[in-house]
């Protein structure tokens, strides 16, 4: 950049040193500007404006539609040009920003709230799958105003975006993400409701992953040369595959995952490692969810469980967690001390009670809904079927205050805890806290909480199937396969059960829980099929009081469904089959609920009995009960008290 | 000439330092490092007050349960404080803390509340809060405020006024329109029979005693409590009803002006007919293309149950959110928090007129975003806006002069950021501002600062560097500055981490009052609480640190104790590293590095020449 003005500024001889100095400068600085981030800085802005003149061009085609010159397949095209441009700007735009491509470009096509408002203002969804749905609508062709605005829209907040700086690190943190956002989202048709394109869309974004990590292939190359090569190699098959598998009803999913994505995940990470770049946690330091240091998508230490335990570090503990334990199957926490947590969550029946509708206090009928396996949930960051708690904490609240569970208060439970020198012992241990004062609510929930979050299990027939190492399959692996592919792309389960939970966790981030209105019958087994008064989400948080939330319900972990029968919020569906063919009929809209806001896709799933089957096989492989503890032998002694009679786990 | 060489090397220097990726190895070799720096503590005294869910308050008999004793509420807001007089051997006075909730409790009473409590200073800067016997005969710390059997439930108490002469008024924010939507299944406000106003002791509203209202409608008030008794003394119904979030009473003691979280929110003024009566008077509504800029609002219940819509109908000044004023100079500052997306094209909105603050706001961001002056007219801004051609991602803070009744933006949030159509990418400044909430003013050794709080609407648009964590933060703004920016501001971080900061109150020229609203869960006790806490130490610590920054030559570091932060004279990437010499965090392209999280011992800082220095954490 300033060669040309060194040299002019050079007559005088004396200079030459620092003018040889300079030029060493300049061409360092000159070499600098060949470095891979400076390229890749200058590539992801020319995505950038490649993006929005894609934009732009759409709307070109459009108007050229409606002037009558150009039929709509034009404007179908010129759409999938945008994906494309869209799609090799994507790994790093929703890396800087993913709050903003959420909002603007590519959010799923829902109303929301406005986040931190002065009262409940609706957000009508925006960006590019509202135009996917759109412009493969069977009446596309009259809804070309509401394309405009979209598209408008998009050009509006974009022309106001600042790209902000990007480093190395960034180039491997997003890269990363972008593999599981592909795997989980992507490739089950997540966010092309109406085009299909997922594969297409994967292969764009692969190329460009490629065409940017091949400039630190040296760098990688210098300090391991077998990394080096496995990663291209890697990136290689990658593109192949996606161009020679483009079907997306055929596409295998589950050897992609096991051949392209999960390697590529744990090859990226050893080359940041490798290359000594930041990690995340050198960044930030506020806890993630998803796990950097992790190889796999479905490796047990994915997702952070002490992230959502939201716990104090110190006190996830083994103590904290024993006396978690202790209390869970205490029924002291109940008024009539005859009910505890296992009551309803029996670690012998997958911590369900396999009931419909759960047993009530004092046997007066039965709660509102079903009570869901505690498995595998805390990866969560709403709880119960209406997501009204924000945490553990707050959900166990709920249950001890409510007239027809504990029926009882934090004072009297306080009272009853300190009558036990046994229970002192055990906070004070765990809490590190002198036994006069150890006992407090907050130690409470979060013993409890440690104990809830400790209950997890990836290693399930599915789990060692998805390593990937094996070769040959038997009958019933080979169905548990073509289930899961099933399940991750025609059936379309999995764009709300997101992998590697199968839960409502949102991808990449797994710091939002989401919930669908799915139209559930009252009693799928009457004639006439009837909708539960049951508002679920929309009843529940004064917040979220809004009609499109109205029967939403949180969407549970497919993790030990086996074992967490019956099924649905109301517990009205007995089998899987029964449940099955709830979706495969479109859910409510094919029974005859009609729901304005329903979330759930309204079109059948055209799925045979036999891919019924398999994707029940698949379902049922992810049985784990490796982590269900036995129940304690027996409880804390309460001194000088009847309570002592009082049974492990509760009388019912 | 050999001068400009200098330069021109610097600058060869600079580029290279700009496009290089220092790589930082993972870990250092710790033993010749030559310079230590010293973090000291901080001079700032930080001290627990109140912690919610945790401390206990004094109840009154409510809903047939005799007086005792709870936990108190937790979602802490607004700070009120009722000074002590002069020579009261130490007592400083009754600070009250609103509760922004809504929930059922048996005890304290149903929706939100506050909490009293009677603050003294014994040695040095050091805190206590005391016991003392209200006359209802309450004894003990903490003390609700009891609603249930004076005015009626509040609800989301948020914001609130300090009146000069010590009167306390809390806001409710939160606008619900029917029953079932206060009761929430239970959880919410359980007693939804009709309100009859005058019926309570001391209730009793000249002018408006008899009269019924919903339960719901008897929300959305301004409300006046006696900070002494931990007792509400009246809904002030001829204020109206409305998202109130905050309010000040100016020296006079007659004139009140009254602000709303609302999108469109107003701006009211009332005026009462004699000083400290404020049963009596005139409310008005701040309409800025009106002769005298405010339109009168007849004092007629059924006008006053629905004031904005009402003002908004006749054409009054609409604000994006107008949270919590304050009076400096004699002139008002108020905060305009911002909204992301909106329009005023639509509804009842579309006979407004679009407030200054918004036609302020656009031009600045004009100017940024296309490089030139806006050249329009004010009026034409103003269409811009209404169209919702403004994204509001940042907010302001407003200054109104009463002897003009002009208002206009005083500081905007930032940084505005020119949208990227070349290769030059953002870099982010030091300082972050958005979305101003809570706000107050503190002089110190004569010189008078704002002191401003954020509450983030969300972290895109620049709020936050991308990647990095979530923090709404503490500004003192220099009020002697003329046209301050964002840049201006001096950050106050002595405050726990993860929460929402708010409340923030002087109670005198040392010592600031701050609560921590819903803090995670996960941070260390008492600090994972809703909780109230006081800073001392500002009257003898200098905040002032842009002089120790004027040498660039040289790379150094120094410590702000104030805000735990290092800085440096330049900006380069740094990497910090424990005992051991491992790599623990990186930064790039910064002036300043926060190490609020360190905790005390041995640590090493490395820029990008690889140049080490060692520093000790006290």
């Amino acid at each position: 950049m300033s060669v040309l003005l060194c040299l002019q500024s050079m007559k005088n001889k004396t200079y030459l040193i620092t003018g040889l100095l300079l030029i060493i400068l300049s061409i360092s600085a000159f070499k600098n500007s060949n470095s891979p981030i400076e390229i890749i800085r200058k590539k992801d802005a020319e995505r950038f404006e490649n993006f929005k003149q894609k934009i732009q061009f759409l709307k070109s085609e459009i108007i050229k539609f409606e002037n009558k010159t150009t039929p709509f397949k034009a404007s179908e095209t010129a759409f999938l040009e945008l994906r494309k441009a869209y799609k090799s700007w994507e790994y790093l735009a929703e890396h800087y920003d993913a709050v903003f491509i959420k909002e603007n470009i590519n959010g799923a096509p829902l109303p929301k709230l406005e986040q931190n408002s002065f009262g409940a203002n609706v957000i009508e969804p925006k960006g590019l799958q509202v135009l996917d749905e759109l412009l493969f609508d069977d009446s596309a062709e009259y809804l070309t105003k509401d394309m405009h605005f979209q598209l408008d829209y998009m050009t509006k907040q974009l022309n106001e975006l600042a790209l902000p700086e990007i480093y190395s690190r960034d180039i491997f943190i997003a890269a990363r993400i972008e593999l599981i956002r592909i795997a989980t989202t992507g490739l089950t048709g997540f966010d092309t409701p109406g085009s299909g394109n997922g594969i297409q869309d994967a292969l764009s974004v692969f190329e460009t992953m490629q065409s940017d990590l091949i400039l630190f292939q040296s760098e990688i190359e210098l300090k391991n040369k077998l990394l080096s090569d496995s990663i291209f190699e890697t990136l290689n098959k990658s593109i192949t595959y996606l161009k020679q598998n483009n079907n997306f009803e055929t596409f295998n999913r589950y050897s992609f995952l096991t051949q392209v994505i999960n390697p590529l995940f744990r090859q990226l990470l050893s080359a940041h490692l490798t290359l000594e770049l930041e990690l995340p946690s050198e960044i930030n330091n506020k806890p993630q969810a998803f796990n950097y240091l992790s190889n796999n998508l479905f490796a047990p230490d994915f997702l952070n469980a002490d992230y959502y335990i939201n716990v104090p570090k110190q006190f996830i503990n083994e103590d904290a967690k024993k006396l978690g334990q202790l209390l869970f199957f205490d029924p002291i926490l109940s008024a009539n001390n005859q009910r505890s947590c296992a009551s309803c969550h029996n670690p012998e029946k997958g911590f369900t009670d396999q009931l419909p509708k759960s047993l009530a206090y004092n046997f007066e009928g039965n709660l509102k809904r079903n009570s869901p396996t505690l498995i595998n949930c805390v990866y969560s960051d709403r709880y119960f079927h209406d997501l009204r708690a924000h945490d553990l904490t707050g959900q166990l609240e709920h249950v001890i205050t409510n007239g027809s569970e504990f029926n009882s208060n934090w004072n009297d439970i306080l009272d009853k805890l300190n009558q036990s020198s046994e229970y002192k012992t055990l906070y004070s241990k765990a809490f590190n806290l002198d036994t006069s004062n150890a006992i407090s609510i907050q130690n409470t929930q979060f013993a409890m909480s440690v104990f809830v979050g400790s209950i997890v299990g990836f290693n399930s027939k599915f789990d060692q199937l998805i390593v990937g190492s094996q070769k040959t399959f038997n009958k019933s692996e080979t169905d548990i396969i073509a289930g899961f592919n099933l399940f991750m792309g025609k059936a379309a389960c999995g764009t709300c059960h997101f992998a590697p939970v199968f839960n409502g966790s949102v991808p990449p981030f797994y710091t939002e829980s989401e919930s669908e209105v799915l139209g559930v019958s009252e009693n799928p087994h009457q004639k006439k099929q009837v909708l539960g008064a049951d508002k679920g989400r929309g009843g529940a948080l004064l917040k979220e009081q809004v009609p499109f939330y109205e029967y939403s319900f949180k969407t549970p972990t497919v993790r030990n469904i086996a074992i967490s029968k019956p099924y649905m919020h109301n517990g009205a569906y007995k089998t899987l089959n029964e449940t099955m063919t709830f979706y495969n009929n479109g859910g409510g809209a094919g029974i005859g609920i009609d729901l304005e806001f329903q979330t759930l896709g309204t079109d059948k799933l055209e799925l045979s009995k036999k891919e019924i089957k398999q994707i029940i096989a698949f379902m049922e492989s992810m049985t784990d009960t490796n982590s269900i503890s036995s129940k304690p032998l027996k409880l804390p002694v309460i001194n000088n008290s009847t309570l002592n009679t009082r049974k492990v786990g509760g009388e019912y | 000439m050999k001068k400009k060489i200098f330069t021109i090397i610097a600058s060869g220097l600079a580029a290279f330092t700009a496009n290089a990726q220092t790589p930082f190895p993972i870990k250092i070799d710790t033993a010749w490092s030559v310079k230590t720096i010293w973090m000291p503590k901080s001079p700032l005294k930080q001290q627990v007050l109140f912690i919610g869910g945790v401390d206990t308050v004094q109840t009154t008999a409510t809903y047939g349960n005799p007086a005792g004793k709870t936990v108190a509420k937790q979602w802490h807001d607004f700070i009120g404080f009722s000074i002590a007089p002069a020579n009261s051997n130490g007592i400083l006075g009754n600070v009250i803390v609103n509760h922004e909730m809504v929930t059922s409790d048996a005890k304290i009473g149903d929706g939100g509340g506050m909490t009293m409590f009677k603050l003294k200073r014994t040695t040095g800067d050091q805190l206590e809060v005391v016991d003392q016997t209200l006359t209802d005969g309450r004894k003990g710390k903490f003390f609700n405020v009891d609603f249930v059997n004076t005015v009626g439930e509040t609800g989301m108490n948020c914001g609130g006024i300090n009146a000069p002469n010590g009167r306390i008024w809390t806001a409710e924010e939160w606008m619900r329109s029917s029953n079932p939507q206060i009761f929430n299944n239970g959880n919410g406000i359980k007693d939804t029979s009709d309100f009859v106003i005058g019926t309570t002791t001391p209730a009793g509203f000249p002018g408006f005693n008899g009269k019924v209202l919903k339960r719901y409608q008897n929300l959305n008030w301004m409300v006046e409590i006696d900070p002494n008794n931990a007792k509400a003394i009246r809904k002030q119904y001829n204020w109206g009803r409305a998202g109130w979030e905050g309010g000040v009473v100016m020296n006079d003691n007659k004139t009140v002006y009254l602000f709303e979280d609302g999108s469109p929110g107003i701006l009211a003024k009332f005026v009462a007919t004699t000083a400290n009566d404020f049963t009596t008077g005139q409310l008005y509504v701040y309409k800025q293309d009106a002769p005298t800029k405010w339109i009168t609002i007849e004092n007629n219940l059924d006008t006053l149950l629905q004031l904005n819509t009402v003002a908004v109908r006749r054409g009054a000044s609409m604000f994006n959110r107008l949270e919590w004023g304050t009076v400096a100079n004699g002139k008002l500052y108020i905060t305009e928090t911002g909204r992301d997306a909106f329009t005023f094209n639509t509804g009842n909105a579309r006979y407004g007129v679009v407030g200054q603050g918004l036609i302020d706001g656009y031009k600045a961001r004009f100017r940024v975003l296309k490089g030139v002056n806006f050249t329009g007219t004010d009026a034409q801004a103003a269409d811009s806006v209404r169209a919702g051609k403004f994204n509001d991602y940042y907010g302001r803070v407003l200054e109104f002069d009463p002897a003009t009744n002009l208002i206009r933006s005083y500081i905007e949030g930032g940084p505005l950021a020119p949208a990227s159509s070349s290769q030059n990418r953002f870099a982010y400044p030091p300082i972050h501002f958005s979305n101003p909430d809570g706000i107050h003013n503190i002089n110190i050794d004569g010189k008078e600062y704002l002191i401003i709080q954020e509450d983030l609407n969300g972290t895109n648009w620049n709020r936050m560097p991308s990647n990095i964590n979530v923090v709404c933060e503490t500004f003192l703004l220099d009020m002697s500055i003329p046209n301050p920016t964002f840049n201006d501001l001096i950050r106050i971080t002595a405050c726990a981490p993860g929460a929402e900061i708010t409340g923030g109150i002087a109670i005198d020229e040392n010592t600031m009052l701050f609560n921590s609203q819903h803090p995670s869960t996960s941070n260390t006790f008492p600090y994972n609480n809703s909780l109230t806490y006081a800073i001392s130490g500002f009257k003898v610590q200098k905040t002032d640190v842009a002089n120790i920054l004027s040498n660039k030559d040289v790379f150094s570091v120094y410590p702000n104790p104030t805000s735990r932060e290092l800085q440096f004279n330049q900006t380069t990437d740094v990497a910090i590293y424990n005992a051991t010499g491992q790599r623990i965090k990186v930064a790039r392209e910064v002036n300043m590095i926060n190490v609020e999280d360190l905790t005390s011992g041995v640590y090493f800082i490395r820029n990008t020449e690889g140049l080490t220095q060692k520093f000790i954490v006290e």
